[in-house]
């Protein structure tokens, strides 16, 4: 089935066509996803996956991505296995995990390991259509937990000390002054629409500066490893 | 009675020595004087004549009676009708001994006369060849009767010859006298006897005197730095050492006298020795905290009226009486001497029975001095009852060092007895500590389990219970889905509640309209956010948080099911209800207006939960109507005064 759901719609293939992948150990919930996203007509499944194991298989196919939906409590191990091996397979493509809740934690933990969203899994099917096309256009979603958790943060302190020279990588990790307004206002409980009136941009935008700080936060995590990695000595 | 033997011998011993010593040295011959010509006079000078064939009484007379008598030689003291100075006429005896020429053969030292004693209520002199060679000074009341009289004889000798000794004594009228018998030779045989009984007789009391004062005078200083603690023990200590001082000076009186009034100095001397004794009691009793309240009273009075009568302000010149007057002093001495045998008996401690048994030792020994004192023993004994006061005092040093270290002991216990304590007192309270944090523990996962339980009662299992039975029953009016998306958002506000938010009740708002935005939005209701930034509630905790989420939730979905509204706005505003301070939740819908019925309808059993879960906050709510929809206040207080 996983398969013969990416085939169908090849010959609709446009350049505007939305190439999306689901892993999805829900049967039901695997289902409905890819009845949504096939109606689109701009967007095409290329292949679902309902385990781990069988997501990495399907990666090594030569089917290309855009857009990844994840869930990341797989029955055969961690989702961010497959999000590590996308990332090496297809470095341009998207991922959403998908989450009952949107918690910080499960969220947080996912945009550091490389996700650029995620998807509330009772959403109903256009608004997970619309979350999928924010997604490829180069913008991300954000609530107000993860906003609050990502402004508290210690990390962004830390990698930003005043006395020492900062490192370029860290120096350019730290949210810009219009991004921790962003934060502030999401983290208030204002929508995306509000804090783009605020801010004087379009919604796209703010959700672009979303994706920004959360590839900001993915380097400071990466350069926070390697700087540990220094320190314990691994890296000559 | 002889308890001066050991004395005696020890004299004799220390005598041999000498003499062995010096004996390759020496050709001449000691010669002890054991006899004499004893002959009384008539002659009524007190002053002895500047040479015997000047004496008004021709004592070198051929014709002189001298009867031989044997030394040492007393004659009774009878209580005397007479004083010294009173304008009466002494008694005078002639003593007539022969030094033989063997013991003036020439030393480097030359001859010595040695007297080891002589005593009379008046004056002595001594001839040697018919010279006055010495004669007693000072006070002929308190004479220097303690004091050996030591003679050069170099002067007088001639090789080979003998020389006459002549010693005159002049006493009142029946005051008695003694002299010992005397002793005659070369100095460095002689001296060894002489020092020793020097020694024996002034010297050493004068030692012993001085360091008793400095005792004494240590002890005061104690006391003074002290003496807000009460020792009083220290400062009885110090009067003992100077009434001691007082009381034996009386045998240190020496030829040339102190050149004080005779009865003062008498007077002085015996209420020193009342106070000694006096302060000894009232020690003892310290020393074994016990009390004699009665005999301690008895005592105070007596020795006061003794020495308020014995002032030689108004009592007669009794200086001749001293014997007698002695014999005073022993009531002052009984309390003492029965307290130290009570306390002995009592406590049976060896410094104790000692101390008591040097007391008991005191009578025969008073006796002994007393006996001296009247010429009725041989005037060649020695004093003791000084020494005895030495004694006593030493004795009171052990003990009172015995107490302290018994004291230093017991403290040391003390400490080492608290020390236990405080280290199980440690132990009780981290036990104590410990069970109260597994108490809290307790506690704790008890509330979190009333919260959750009440959570899946009124919350999610409710929901899910009428999904049930809808399903079941297959009621078609009413929508599942819309009960599960209703279940769901009351598991995800319930996991809300549980992100620490810090006190910041905006960032607990938000989270909540993240979570009901799409709802409403679905029921067609825009959700307008005018929140304004509000103080931080301390109390915000995880419950607190669930109770003013499920409120708003109740009050939102309320509107959005029932009023028919369009628009909510959300207002926070800081305000003070009552005068206490807070923090207000404004919601205001344009919907129909409603005003909660006293009595709630069936159905709408959320209305209950929001009174109940505002009391539980300890905040208030209401629901105003107004011309176009309802507003729904929910004030908060910034401090909340008990937690639920």
């Amino acid at each position: 089935m996983a398969r013969g759901g990416g085939c169908g719609s090849i010959g609709r293939m446009t350049p505007e066509t939305i190439r999306v992948a689901v892993v999805e150990d829900d049967g039901a919930c695997r289902t409905a996803l890819a009845h949504a996203l096939q109606a689109a007509p701009d967007m095409r499944v290329q292949w679902l996956a309902a385990s781990r194991a069988e997501a990495l298989e399907r990666l090594a196919d030569e089917l290309p991505l855009d857009v990844l939906l994840l869930d990341l409590g797989l029955p055969d191990g961690s989702g961010l296995d497959v999000l590590a091996a996308l990332r090496q397979r297809w470095p341009q493509a998207a991922v959403m995990v998908s989450t009952i809740f949107g918690d910080e934690a499960h969220v947080l933990g996912a945009i550091e390991a490389g996700a650029m969203g995620y998807l509330l899994k009772d959403l109903p099917p256009q608004a997970v259509l619309q979350e999928v096309r924010g997604l490829h256009a180069g913008g991300s979603p954000i609530n107000p937990l993860v906003a609050r958790k990502l402004l508290v943060r210690r990390q962004w302190k830390d990698a930003m000390p005043p006395a020492q020279p900062p490192t370029p990588a860290l120096a350019e990790a730290a949210p810009s002054a219009r991004e921790a307004e962003l934060l502030r206002l999401v983290a208030r409980g204002h929508t995306l629409d509000e804090v783009a009136q605020a801010m004087g941009v379009t919604r796209h935008t703010v959700r672009t500066f979303v994706r920004r700080v959360y590839a900001k936060l993915q380097v400071t995590t990466r350069a926070e490893a390697v700087s540990a990695a220094l320190r314990q000595g691994w890296l000559e | 009675m002889k308890p001066h033997r050991p004395l005696g011998l020890i004299q004799k011993a220390l005598a041999a020595l000498i003499l062995i010593v010096s004996a390759p040295l020496i050709q001449a011959e000691t010669a002890h004087l054991e006899q004499a010509q004893l002959w009384h006079s008539p002659s009524t000078a007190w002053v002895p004549p500047p040479a015997l064939a000047a004496a008004d009484d021709a004592v070198l007379a051929p014709a002189t009676p001298w009867q031989p008598v044997a030394l040492p030689y007393a004659r009774e003291r009878r209580t005397p009708s007479a004083t010294p100075g009173d304008g009466t006429p002494p008694q005078v005896w002639w003593l007539r001994m022969q030094v033989p020429a063997d013991a003036l053969e020439p030393t480097p030292q030359g001859p010595r006369l040695y007297i080891p004693r002589w005593h009379t209520l008046g004056n002595a002199a001594v001839y040697v060849d018919g010279r006055l060679a010495w004669q007693s000074r000072g006070s002929q009341v308190l004479v220097s009767f303690n004091q050996p009289v030591w003679l050069d004889l170099g002067g007088d000798a001639r090789p080979g010859q003998p020389l006459s000794i002549h010693v005159r004594l002049a006493g009142a009228q029946g005051a008695g006298g003694a002299l010992t018998s005397l002793w005659a030779g070369p100095a460095e045989e002689l001296r060894g006897r002489w020092r020793l009984r020097s020694l024996l007789q002034t010297d050493l009391l004068a030692y012993v005197r001085g360091a008793n004062l400095v005792l004494g005078v240590l002890a005061l200083a104690v006391w003074l730095a002290r003496r807000r603690r009460g020792e009083t023990g220290y400062l009885l200590f110090f009067l003992m050492s100077l009434s001691h001082v007082f009381g034996i000076s009386f045998f240190l009186v020496d030829a040339e006298g102190f050149g004080l009034d005779d009865g003062w100095f008498a007077w002085m001397t015996l209420t020193g020795s009342f106070s000694a004794s006096t302060c000894a009691f009232f020690l003892l009793c310290r020393l074994q905290d016990w009390r004699y309240p009665r005999l301690a009273r008895a005592l105070l009075l007596y020795v006061a009226t003794a020495a308020l009568a014995l002032l030689p302000l108004w009592s007669p010149p009794h200086g001749a009486m001293l014997p007698l007057l002695r014999l005073v002093q022993i009531p002052a001495a009984l309390p003492l001497v029965g307290a130290a045998v009570a306390g002995a008996w009592r406590l049976r401690t060896w410094p104790h029975v000692l101390l008591a048994a040097m007391m008991v030792l005191l009578f025969p020994l008073w006796l002994h001095d007393l006996a001296m004192q009247s010429f009725r023993i041989s005037a060649e004994h020695i004093y003791v009852t000084p020494y005895l006061y030495v004694g006593v005092i030493a004795m009171f040093l052990i003990t009172a060092s015995l107490r302290y270290q018994q004291a230093a002991r017991e403290a040391d216990q003390a400490h080492a007895m608290l020390a236990q304590r405080l280290a199980a007192q440690q132990r009780e309270l981290l036990e104590t500590h410990e069970r109260l944090r597994a108490a809290e523990r307790d506690q704790t996962l008890l509330h979190e389990r009333q919260r959750l339980m009440r959570e899946m009662h009124d919350g999610v299992g409710s929901s899910l219970m009428s999904a049930l039975r809808v399903v079941q029953h297959g009621q078609a009016r009413v929508d599942v889905a819309q009960v599960l998306k209703e279940c769901i958002d009351d598991l995800k506000i319930s996991i809300d509640s549980l992100e620490p938010v810090d006190a910041d009740l905006l960032a607990l708002l938000a989270g909540l309209r993240f979570r009901l935005e799409q709802r409403l939005g679905e029921a067609g209701v825009a959700l307008h956010w005018r929140t304004a930034d509000v103080p931080p509630l301390s109390w915000l905790d995880a419950q607190s948080a669930l109770h003013v989420l499920r409120i708003l939730q109740e009050v939102l979905t309320n509107i959005a099911r029932h009023s028919g509204a369009t628009a909510i706005t959300v207002s926070t505003a800081e305000t003070t209800h009552d005068g206490q301070p807070g923090v207000q939740v404004r919601v205001e819908d344009n919907g129909r207006p409603f005003a909660p019925p006293a009595a709630l309808p069936p159905g709408r059993r959320g209305l209950g939960n929001v009174r109940a879960r505002a009391q539980a906050l300890g905040a208030h709510c209401g629901w105003v109507p107004q011309a176009q929809g309802t507003a729904f206040t929910l004030w908060l207080p910034l401090q909340r005064q008990n937690s639920p």
